[in-house]
């Protein structure tokens, strides 16, 4: 099973209910919600698909299994494009 | 160089020396450097940065500038070219090695202990705006640039004379024009003029340590507005908005600005303020300013950034 880790050149920068993040040699940025922050935040660890998709679940009451992973993939695809995470196995 | 005197001054804590044998060149360097007071004994040691200014050795009726180090000679006609040299220098050197310096190109104006700051790019209206404004009773501190304290986020006068544009002119009015030509550090230039705003009847010293009470984005790309639409930004999006404004950008790079200027945004509410008619401008940017020129601007807490 695949882990997922935030890249060593990703900066994160808290404004607000929201964080800005840098990846320090492509210079893009992106900004991330607050239920993104929290996830970003776990990803300072490794962790799997399935591991943000009980985060959201947590962070969302009522968000069915199914919904919570799809939207966790989706998270961390977005952020594997930028190259702002790490991919481990 | 003949016997020099000496004029010493500080900037952001760093010490400035010029030494001259001119009378006409420390006086005019008293003035636009020094805001008119006696700095010679502001440090008994060498400045940090130091500049001589001196008649040309081969050119008549020419000013020899050299600094710092010696390193770095250029020549002109007056006294007051000279002294506006060191001026612009040492500004440059202060923002391009001062480790805590944060700059903006923004125009920055005040209401008692208010900040407001005008951010735009060139030809969006910058100027004409913050004319107005001043016209309007705002205190007017800068035209293109502004400090931001690093921690508390407060707002500073840049330490150089404002300029002004010709094309802000029309705007000022003649009479106005005519009080700042008559100001002790005013100088003519090919872009307008040189002055220090605290110099007019009834101004004090430059601003320093102004509570950022607002920061106004002109003619942000990809934004449509309303006329006189004043949207708010979130404060995510104004960081990436107002850091390529940021001499840390320039200097350090996109994530040295983020990190630095988050201690503003997390403050300080942005907006967009759409095109229209100076009067209703004017007017959608007084809402952004306390009503009370002396209501007490002290910081709130400011957040810790949980970055990686």
């Amino acid at each position: 099973m695949p882990l997922f880790q935030q890249d060593p050149q990703a900066q994160s920068t808290v404004v607000g209910d929201r964080v800005v993040l840098l990846h320090r040699l492509t210079q893009t940025t992106i900004i991330i919600n607050p239920t993104g922050s929290r996830l970003w935040e776990l990803l300072a660890e490794p962790h799997s698909v399935a591991d943000l998709a009980a985060a959201l679940q947590e962070i969302h009451e009522g968000l069915t299994p199914e919904r919570a992973g799809v939207d966790a993939t989706a998270f961390l695809d977005s952020l594997l494009a930028q190259g702002l995470l790490i991919r481990h196995g | 160089m003949s016997a020099a005197g000496v004029l010493r001054w500080q900037i952001s804590g760093r010490s400035c020396e010029l030494r001259s044998p001119s009378a006409a060149i420390l006086e005019i360097g008293r003035l636009v450097l020094t805001h008119g007071r006696d700095a010679t004994a502001a440090s008994p040691s060498a400045g940090e940065r130091v500049w001589e200014v001196d008649n040309h050795p081969t050119h008549t009726n020419a000013w020899q500038v050299r600094g710092p180090a010696a390193d770095h000679t250029q020549v002109f006609a007056t006294p007051a070219d000279a002294i506006r040299a060191v001026e612009f220098a040492t500004m440059e050197h202060l923002l391009a090695t001062g480790p805590s310096t944060i700059s903006l190109h923004a125009a920055l104006l005040g209401r008692g202990r208010a900040g407001l700051l005008i951010v735009g790019p060139s030809e969006s209206g910058k100027s004409t705006l913050a004319t107005a404004l001043w016209r309007q009773g705002l205190a007017f501190w800068g035209d293109d640039v502004a400090l931001v304290a690093p921690d508390s986020a407060f707002l500073s006068a840049y330490p150089r004379r404002v300029l002004l544009r010709h094309g802000s002119r029309a705007l000022l009015g003649e009479a106005l024009w005519h009080h700042l030509a008559a100001t002790p550090s005013f100088m003519a230039t090919s872009e307008g003029c040189l002055f220090h705003p605290h110099e007019l009847p009834g101004s004090s010293l430059p601003a320093a340590d102004l509570a950022p009470a607002g920061i106004v984005f002109l003619a942000r790309r990809g934004v449509s507005l309303g006329p006189a639409e004043l949207r708010p930004i979130p404060p995510a999006q104004a960081l990436l908005a107002l850091a390529p404004y940021s001499n840390i950008v320039r200097n350090e790079g996109m994530g040295p600005a983020l990190e630095r200027l988050q201690p503003l945004l997390a403050r300080t509410p942005a907006h967009d303020l759409g095109r229209a008619p100076l009067p209703a401008m004017l007017a959608a940017v007084e809402r952004l300013l306390p009503r009370d020129p002396d209501a007490p601007c002290a910081p709130p807490p400011i957040p810790t950034s949980a970055g990686c």
